[in-house]
């Protein structure tokens, strides 16, 4: 009986005395939170204060050299804490120190020479795309000014800090003969001069958009090829400069409208046609600022929707990415000790049933952040494996106790040995860009697969990929290590 | 002080009593599955297992320490109450701790629970074993100085 | 060491003498003095049975002080034969005092009765009137009385036969030992035959030591400090012997021969200031009767509580400083008489009776000693090997108890010991201060265990055991013969005053 209550007290004395720094943290946070479901940012202060006071080696991890706070790790902790501990709460309820609004400009360029007109004849898919597009960058809150204006030799400003009734004015009455009015040089498409005149626009403070149909015009007694090949090399030389300077990330999207007019061909020989046509919107901005649009969806919520879309990312400064070794599953078997240090200790094959001699492991990725579409990673001939003898499989994550990762990566191999394995993601020119390049839009009227094509796409695409990837293309880079 | 008590757990234990997921568990591996960061169970359960050991032991040897309870089957008597004890508090403490919420990457089940219970009552055991083996804390005692496992 | 002889005479020296190793065993001693007892027992009935018990009691006792020495509580008073003293390489010795010519001899040879004129012989036909009977409980006229017997109550032919006591190798060995500082102590019955007769003849040989020409002495023996207790009748006799004869010894002649030896000792003992310290004890009648029983083997009187009383006397006989019983050529300067008293005059004495000073020498350690017995007794056998005072080195194990020191000397003495008491327990006046048969908590009769907080009495061998463990703690004994009487020394004197309150 004595004894009883004697190791009752012991247990509630030690577990009380027990508690480690980190669970006194979390277990205030959870206090916090169940308050008021949120961390304000007194509280997240009182959090970071008694991570900066601790000396617990477990909460260095949180920790910068400076004692300082990783924010993001700490966060990142939190959420993945709140999650396991089946508490809803998201990262906008907890206090950000970056909450800063950094708000950008948004400079619209519309190419308007004279092939843009059949996408503005009467209501087109283009025009409710495009006014909706503007008008959700507007309302988004995420620019200081929408600068809308025209393009094609020159640029042609229509409207600084437009309102939303000029987006309207914009776009809705958009005619040909409106276009034909609005200004400019309206004769040829020389892309490669329209590239560096909205390169120049862009910077931290300033994003561009550029719709346009892109469609190379070589003319009449010039050789396509070399036209191309040039035009290609030109835009490559344009756009790495610019990445000399900036952070430039670029975004491809491609849509659809139906198109009722004029279409010059290769040979600058006008071709009516009534049907659908491509177009694309570019985007130049920094990371930041591609991160924003990404994150409000602008582009998938577009009236419509689109085809295809692409990112080129800068390959200068790596990133690290956010990615976690799993316990399981697993083929053979290695210990947890180090898995966070991204270190897979004692490992050894499977020495029984199927999989004999294999060895396999699971990376939780989160590629949340990233740029490219969900899709992109799932596609395992965008990875690269510095063992070759390993096997990647990519998919969705559906565990929702791991919902901070957004893929999960199966590596496995027959060849166990020690060595360092680096993972990466290459940045690499989708299939749909070879797909929707034409060679010879000349039959396009009766051509339906000419249809949907743009002319020397691919030469365009390449010159800017040659640009961002030809040093290296690896755009997110993973390392474990593996121990016998 | 907590390398020593995993190391003495993992040495003896996992594997044999219970799955490494539950070494791991109870080693700390906290609920989000990021390090070794959580409740350290298994210095909590070896300072409580040294504590009752060490208090089971005394109540015999220094506190009662009468000549009608120092034979050899009083002694075992004790070291069989100190087995039970250890063993409800560990598989006690473990099961609160896996009902509490654990790393979702690992796989626990009742039967590890039990399995650390009798890995502690085994380890209480053996410290009983030895510090009644000791001459030096014996010696202290009037009655039982010389009771030990073997005799009287 | 200082030492003291102390001649036992007759059946009655030999029971005190009994009585007063019971007590130096418990370890009751004079205080601030340390005496070596140097018994010398005088008896011509070397086959009664009082003189075996009490030598094998004495040899039990010399064998366990051998073995530990004195400083261990019990048996802390340094007993020695004669022999041991002069020759202490002699290993077999013994502390009587061996008679000459007496055995299977008729006094009437002894004195060469048939050499003598015939006026003498009629002089001694009319000294030595009387009859007696012999060894095979047949009557015989006094003169032909075999003198191994014992003189049978008649102290005129012990007086004759122990006069050779002056020229015996014991008495020159004595004389020539005695140092100054020693003492002389008597003990003899005034009733019986050799007591009433030794008494004088020694105590005459002792203050003439000077003059006697053979007697090499260091000249100490003369003015030496001499104490004796006379024991009066204390005990009754049988009228009739088993066939239905009278007995030859009588009690009515206890009391004529009582006034007559009193009558001498006045006049050459206490009249002309011989001794420095002589005590008188005696009873009424009320005790239980003794069969007269002169044979082989015969005389085993049970223990009586005079004898420890007599024996009570040497222990304050030695207490009295040496400054206060002054000799001065061969007389006592300031001779002391004293007799024995008791606070309560009861049949069955327990220790409460006693008056305090002797209550306060003999409770504890006799308390001491009856509980050490009782659990050799009860417990021992139960307790050894298991328990830490046993299995602590010296170890007390079953190799222990086979041996000759626990399986004879100390079983053997601690036997004697509670027939002792048991017989002076059933013995009027009885002496019964214990329960000896009860458990533990009863065994003091005017003694209640303490109770603890909770109103519980917690005595019992178990408490017993706990004691012994305590107190061996950190202790270092020699030997575990050291250990096992030391250990219960300290263990029951500790028990007494917790629980006893002594």
């Amino acid at each position: 009986m004595i004894k009883n209550l004697l190791l009752i007290l012991c247990v509630v004395l030690l577990t009380g005395c027990l508690e480690t720094e980190l669970e006194i943290i979390t277990n205030k946070a959870i206090q916090f939170v169940t308050n008021d479901n949120k961390i304000d940012a007194d509280e997240y202060a009182s959090l970071e204060k008694m991570i900066k006071n601790s000396d617990d080696s477990s909460l260095d991890r949180f920790k910068k050299s400076n004692k300082h706070l990783k924010e993001d790790v700490f966060r990142n902790y939190l959420i993945k804490y709140f999650k396991a501990k089946n508490i809803t709460i998201t990262e906008n309820d907890i206090w950000s120190p970056n909450n800063k609004n950094k708000k950008f400009n948004i400079n619209v360029f519309l190419e308007n020479s004279s092939s843009m007109d059949g996408y503005v004849k009467g209501i087109t898919s283009f025009e409710t795309a495009i006014y909706n597009l503007l008008g959700d960058f507007k309302i988004s809150g995420i620019c200081d000014s929408l600068n809308l204006n025209y393009i094609n030799k020159q640029v042609y400003i229509q409207n600084k800090n437009a309102l939303s009734a000029d987006i309207e004015d914009f776009i809705q009455k958009l005619e040909p003969s409106t276009f034909k009015a609005r200004g400019g040089d309206r004769s040829v498409s020389d892309l490669e001069n329209i590239f560096k005149t909205v390169l120049n626009t862009v910077n931290k403070k300033n994003v561009s958009i550029l719709v346009s149909d892109f469609v190379f015009s070589p003319g009449k007694n010039v050789n396509a090829q070399d036209y191309l090949n040039n035009q290609s090399v030109g835009i490559k030389i344009d756009f790495a400069e610019k990445l000399n300077r900036l952070d430039l990330h670029t975004m491809v999207v491609k849509l659809e409208s139906n198109f009722n007019g004029t279409y010059y061909d290769k040979k600058n020989t006008p071709i009516n046609y009534s049907g659908k046509r491509p177009y694309y919107v570019w985007i130049f901005g920094n990371r930041t600022q591609i991160e924003k649009i990404n994150e409000l969806k602008i582009i998938q919520k577009i009236k419509g929707g689109y085809l295809n879309k692409l990112v080129l990312q800068p390959t200068k400064n790596k990133r690290s990415t956010d990615f976690k070794i799993l316990i399981r599953p697993k083929i053979g078997e290695f210990i947890s000790d180090g898995l966070n240090k991204k270190m897979i200790l004692e490992a050894e094959s499977e020495n029984s049933g199927q999989n004999k001699q294999s060895f396999g492991f699971t990376l939780a990725v989160n590629f949340n952040k990233e740029l490219q579409d969900q899709s992109y990673y799932l596609n395992k001939s965008n990875y690269s494996t510095s063992n070759k003898q390993y096997e990647l499989t990519s998919e969705i994550n559906i565990n929702p106790s791991l919902s901070a990762y957004s893929h999960i990566l199966k590596l496995k191999t027959n060849n166990l040995s020690s060595e360092s394995l680096q993972i990466d993601v290459l940045g690499k020119i989708p299939k749909w860009v070879y797909s929707s390049s034409s060679n010879d839009d000349s039959n396009i009227a009766f051509d339906l697969d000419e249809q949907q094509k743009t002319f020397g796409l691919k030469y365009l695409i390449e010159g800017v990929s040659d640009a961002y990837y030809s040093k290296s293309n690896i755009l997110n880079s993973m390392k474990v290590l593996i121990k016998k | 002080m907590k390398t020593l008590f995993s190391g003495m757990y993992d040495w003896f234990g996992t594997y044999l009593f219970y799955s490494k997921d539950m070494g791991d568990h109870l080693n700390g591996m906290d609920i989000t599955c990021t390090d070794f960061i959580g409740t350290p169970w298994y210095m909590i359960v070896g300072f409580i297992m040294l504590i009752l050991t060490l208090f089971i032991y005394a109540i015999q040897y220094h506190i009662y320490d009468k000549s009608r309870f120092n034979k050899k089957h009083h002694l075992w008597i004790m070291m069989f109450v100190n087995l039970l004890l250890n063993f409800l508090v560990a598989t006690i403490l473990a099961s609160n701790s896996v009902k509490e919420g654990y790393c979702s990457e690992l796989s626990l089940t009742t039967m590890d629970c039990i399995g650390f219970g009798i890995s502690n009552a085994i380890w209480s055991f053996i410290f009983h074993f030895i510090i009644t083996s000791i001459t030096v804390f014996r010696r202290l005692s009037i009655n039982c100085r010389n009771t030990t496992f073997w005799k009287p | 060491m200082k030492r003291l002889f102390v001649f036992a005479i007759g059946g009655t020296g030999s029971r005190v003498l009994k009585s007063l190793s019971m007590l130096m065993a418990a370890g009751v001693k004079p205080t601030n003095s340390d005496y070596e007892i140097v018994p010398i027992i005088i008896d011509p009935h070397k086959s009664n049975e009082d003189l075996k018990r009490t030598e094998r009691i004495l040899f039990n006792y010399q064998a366990i002080c051998k073995s530990i020495g004195t400083q261990n509580g019990f048996f802390s008073t340094q007993i020695s034969t004669l022999n041991n003293l002069v020759n202490p390489n002699k290993v077999a010795t013994s502390f009587t005092f061996d008679l000459q010519q007496v055995g299977g001899k008729k006094f009437k040879e002894y004195i060469d009765f048939n050499l003598l004129g015939e006026s003498n012989k009629a002089l001694a036909d009319i000294l030595f009137s009387g009859k007696s009977i012999n060894k095979r409980n047949e009557e015989v006229n006094l003169l032909d009385v075999e003198m191994d017997i014992g003189f049978v109550g008649n102290p005129n032919i012990g007086s004759v036969v122990l006069n050779q006591f002056k020229d015996s190798q014991e008495f020159k060995d004595f004389a020539s030992i005695f140092n100054d500082g020693d003492r002389v102590f008597i003990i003899s019955s005034i009733f019986g035959g050799t007591g009433a007769s030794g008494f004088p003849t020694i105590l005459k040989n002792i203050r003439n030591a000077k003059s006697l020409s053979n007697i090499q002495s260091k000249g100490f023996l003369q003015d030496s400090i001499v104490g004796a207790i006379t024991v009066l009748p204390y005990f009754n006799l049988e009228t009739e012997t088993e066939e239905g004869n009278k007995s030859p010894i009588q009690r009515s002649h206890f009391i004529a021969k009582t006034k007559a030896a009193l009558s001498y000792y006045s006049e050459n003992l206490s009249g002309n200031n011989s001794i420095n310290a002589l005590y008188y004890i005696a009873d009424d009648s009320k005790g239980k009767s003794y069969k007269n029983d002169p044979g082989d083997n015969g005389q085993k009187n049970d223990a009586h509580f005079i004898e420890m009383a007599s024996a009570l006397a040497i222990i304050d006989f030695l207490e009295i400083p040496d400054s206060e019983l002054q000799c001065s050529d061969g007389k006592a300067l300031s001779p002391t008489y004293k007799e024995f008293a008791m606070k309560n005059d009861t049949d069955s004495i327990k220790f409460s009776d006693f008056d305090n000073y002797t209550e306060s020498k003999i409770s504890k350690r006799l308390s001491q000693l009856t509980l050490f017995h009782k659990f050799i007794k009860e417990q021992l056998n139960n307790s050894i090997e298991k328990e830490a005072w046993s299995t602590s080195q010296p170890v007390i194990d079953k190799k222990f108890i086979n041996d000759s020191f626990y399986r004879t000397y100390v079983t053997e003495f601690l036997t004697s010991y509670n027939d002792w008491l048991e017989e002076m327990a059933t013995n009027k006046r009885g002496f019964s201060p214990f329960n000896l048969g009860n458990n533990l908590q009863n065994l003091i009769k005017d003694k209640t265990v303490k109770t603890n907080w909770l109103g519980k009495v917690n005595f019992d061998f178990n408490f017993f055991n706990d004691m012994l463990a305590k107190k061996s703690r950190n202790i270092n004994y020699t030997s575990p013969e050291e250990k096992f009487i030391k250990l219960f020394n300290d263990a029951t004197e500790e028990i007494l005053k917790e629980k006893f309150g002594f």
